[in-house]
């Protein structure tokens, strides 16, 4: 028996190889937040569901932030220290506000981040449930759903034409901002606060 | 050893007066001893302590995070730990420190002994849970389903397929439609593996040296991990629990969720914790205790099944490939051909064919499907960009955006794979025949696991088969001898049908030893594989292929010496029905061996027929170089 269990581990590990090579980067956070690394790609996210790296603190979503409020923070502190005077009394008046909507507008960051090609391949289809989960993080009513895609794939060229998901947000919430329909029905008045990202 | 005996001594004395202490303040019943060790004893009890049966010893918790007991023996001692927890909970709130009381931190007990001990309930304090209310304000939860990834034979440790709970997020508006499925949310249970090395990390994964942690992620994550990634098709199953019985899910995830499991990926793996899980949920299912010996994913789903009222009908959400294959049977000859001649142009680095000549609506479909097979070549989920085809994505992308909306793509559930039909994963078997040199035999078979391409598609579809430590051993009726026929460490196959557009390489793989088949009763080891191709030809409801293969061995048969075996395989599977497969392939082979080599041409037939689902009978013949073998056996899969 002992024999076979050894072989059994050799076959195992024999075809384990490929899979280990990939190197799974550190990755992961409470549900909504997920952290982008400095290495973006899937692997990385893979890496949180199958290695488990944010089960510590009860379950990743003790205090509704988690590990990942605090990557938030620095991230905020960042952003800080480059605001010119001007910006920082504008920023101060809208500081609470910002506070409410911080996690929204981080979780619509997260959601277009860690979903930019399925979203760009369903917006120029004009249809796919990634635009209906965006819609709806985006706070949209149910009844707009067809509308809000139907924007989305008639400015494909100019939404997608951004690299950085904060950006590609930024687009996409300037054209619900356009349509006076969908500005009425979504929730997209946050939009400067997803530019500090 | 005399050291922890005297802890656990100390354990269990204290564990005894925190109960005199806990029963003398109760005035419940004169006899409470009697009740709280009736209650330690329930199954609702053991349940939420994650214990289950162990062969030849005393059950225990699989929860190896201390954390998670409140006794010191409370892994081994349900008792100990229900007194333990029933002393945690009537202790004073340490100030400003509410979320850290027992109380708060074992919601699902205090719900269970609450009801079970209404009067010591009484005798609680009441600290503000706000951790444990935020939770379950910011994750309300309506509904959660069991989902099962199908089996993906590229992993190893996917071979078996996963499960994994889906929470459904309440509608928005009351009475409103269901938020996105992409927005709910997933709780996974898989291993931590602490190493790169490959030998380690199969020997540790095969002995529990993984710590299994519980993650709770965007729904959206597995489904592009499992979807889109790994093009591994999820069949959701609903289940049918009652609004208390989804709080309770809650909370037990919430107690159980932070402390570690050791992962062993044979039996205490992520599928079977699921179960553990729901039996903690509803005590009565007993789901876990059905297992035996192997708890592969697939069988998680078959014993939750057999539970009546647990699981509704499954839905299936498509993998990549699946929904490739449904857009490309949208499209006509000429529009598979244009599709196909994009990707023949840009790899060859010439200009891109012009689907001008196409009416909008047919264009629309033939980018579709364009899109669709960049996205399964290059894996693409969620955040990863096209490499390979990115230029002529965006020139696709940005022709079909001025383009009509696409109707949903609607794929019919592949009924015959539905993975909760199938049979077990254990097959013992037994049967007899006559072989080669004219002599009876009967014989006992063992496999462990899972599936064969030439047993009948029910649960598993045409193209699969996964097998580990298949014996068959055999006993001659004339001579009284039982030798071993035939033992497969590790068996392979993969053979995924051609498709207009696409040529899957089909291929094949054993690790094994086994009799020679020329009466010379001789063991031979071997390595055997081989690279081939599949396929329907006209859509007909069977499998041709074909497989060339390279057996490299060494047998008592060529003087105790190495060999090496090419061979050429043909074959056909023909699935008559759900239940009932019939197969034939012929082989024939050239054995190079320093000692005498030789040709054998070799056929056979079989037919498998499933009765019930835990049936299985089969009758086979063989030819080797025009001598006959037959035999017929009876399986039972459990």
């Amino acid at each position: 028996m002992k024999i076979v269990s050894g072989a059994l581990v050799a076959a195992l590990s024999m075809v384990t190889s490929h899979a280990m090579a990939a190197g799974y980067g550190a990755a992961g956070c409470g549900l909504g937040s997920i952290v982008i690394g400095p290495k973006p790609g899937f692997m990385q996210v893979i890496a949180a569901t199958t290695n488990g790296t944010f089960a510590s603190q009860t379950f990743g979503i003790t205090t509704g932030t988690s590990n990942c409020a605090e990557k938030g923070e620095k991230g905020d502190k960042a952003g800080d220290e480059e605001d010119t005077g001007v910006k920082k009394k504008k920023k101060e008046k809208k500081e609470k506000k910002k506070q409410q909507e911080s996690s929204t507008v981080r979780e619509q960051t997260d959601f277009v981040a860690l979903n930019l090609n399925t979203l760009k391949r369903d917006a120029a289809k004009g249809e796919g449930d990634s635009l209906a989960a965006l819609a709806s993080t985006l706070g949209c009513d149910v009844a707009v759903y067809p509308q809000f895609t139907k924007s989305l794939q008639g400015a494909h060229a100019q939404i997608f034409a951004a690299k950085q998901p904060a950006d590609v947000l930024k687009n996409i919430k300037t054209q619900v901002q356009a349509n006076k329909a969908l500005n009425d029905a979504c929730d997209v008045a946050s939009n400067d606060v997803a530019l500090n990202k | 050893m005399i050291r922890r005996r005297a802890h656990r001594l100390g354990d269990a004395l204290f564990a005894l007066l925190l109960l005199v202490a806990t029963v003398s303040v109760a005035q419940e019943q004169p006899r409470v001893e009697e009740r709280v060790a009736r209650l330690a004893a329930t199954p609702a009890w053991r349940a939420l302590l994650f214990y289950v049966p162990r062969l030849l010893r005393a059950s225990d918790s699989v929860v190896d995070g201390p954390g998670f007991f409140l006794a010191g023996t409370g892994r081994t001692d349900a008792l100990a730990e229900l007194a333990a927890t029933l002393a945690a909970f009537r202790a004073p709130i340490a100030p400003g420190k509410d979320d850290e009381h027992a109380l708060c931190r074992y919601p699902a007990r205090r719900a269970w002994l609450a009801g079970a001990l209404p009067a010591e309930a009484r005798a609680w304090p009441a600290p503000k849970c706000e951790r444990l209310a935020r939770w379950r304000d910011a994750f309300p939860v309506s509904y959660a389903s069991l989902v099962f990834a199908s089996n993906y034979l590229n992993v190893p440790a996917s071979l078996f397929g996963h499960t994994f709970l889906r929470l459904h997020r309440p509608s928005l508006t009351p009475g409103g439609p269901p938020p996105p499925a992409l927005l709910d949310a997933a709780v996974n249970f898989a291993a931590n593996p602490t190493t790169d090395n490959p030998v380690a990390y199969a020997y540790l994964g095969l002995t529990g040296g993984f710590p299994g942690t519980f993650s709770l992620l965007p729904y959206y994550l597995k489904i592009q991990e499992y979807n889109d990634s790994e093009s591994r098709d999820l069949w959701e199953y609903d289940l049918k629990l009652t609004p208390a019985e989804v709080v309770k899910l809650m909370d037990v995830l919430w107690e159980v969720g932070p402390h570690t499991i050791s992962y062993y990926y044979i039996d205490e793996n992520c599928s079977y914790i699921m179960l553990l899980v729901l039996d903690a949920v509803r005590p009565s299912l007993r789901l876990a205790p059905q297992f035996r010996l192997f708890a592969t994913p697939g069988d998680t789903l078959r014993i939750a099944a057999s539970a009546p009222g647990l699981l509704a009908p499954p839905k299936f959400r498509a993998a990549s490939l699946t929904r490739f294959e449904a857009r490309e049977a949208q499209l006509a000859p000429d529009e598979r051909r244009l599709v196909k001649a994009t990707f023949r142009a840009e790899d060859a680095g010439q200009p891109r064919p012009s689907y001008a000549g196409l009416a909008p609506a047919r264009r629309a479909k033939a980018l579709d499907a364009a899109l669709d097979w960049i996205d399964y070549d290059e894996a693409l989920a969620g955040q990863r960009e096209a490499v390979k085809y990115k230029g002529l994505q965006d020139w696709l992308l940005a022709q079909r955006a001025t383009l009509p909306a696409a109707a949903p793509l609607a794929i019919a559930t592949p009924a015959a794979r539905r993975p909760d039909l199938g049979p077990r994963s254990i097959l013992v078997a037994a049967g007899g025949g006559r072989d080669y040199a004219a002599r009876d035999y009967v014989s006992a078979e063992w496999r462990p696991t899972l599936h064969s391409l030439e047993s009948p598609v029910l649960g598993f579809g045409d193209s699969l088969q996964i097998g580990f430590l298949d014996t068959e051993v055999r006993r001659l009726l004339a001579s009284g001898r039982t030798e071993i026929e035939s033992l497969k460490i590790f068996d392979c196959a993969s053979l995924p049908g051609v498709r207009p557009m696409m040529t899957p390489l089909a291929w094949q793989f054993t690790v094994g030893a086994g009799r020679e088949e020329f009466g010379a009763e001789r063991l031979r080891r071997y390595v055997n594989g081989g690279p081939g191709l599949a396929f329907s030809p006209w859509d007909a409801p069977f499998k041709v292929y074909g497989l060339a293969t390279l057996e490299l061995g060494w047998s008592e048969a060529f003087r105790e010496r190495w060999l090496a075996e090419p061979a050429l395989v043909g074959g056909v599977l023909l699935p008559v029905r759900e239940r009932f497969m019939a197969s034939a392939d012929w082989r024939v082979s050239r054995t190079y061996a320093e000692q005498g080599g030789r040709i054998d041409k070799k056929g056979r037939a079989q037919a498998t027929w499933q009765v019930r689902g835990d049936t299985e009978l089969k009758v086979y013949t063989e030819q080797l170089n025009g001598v006959a073998s037959y035999g017929a056996q009876a399986g039972y899969f459990f």
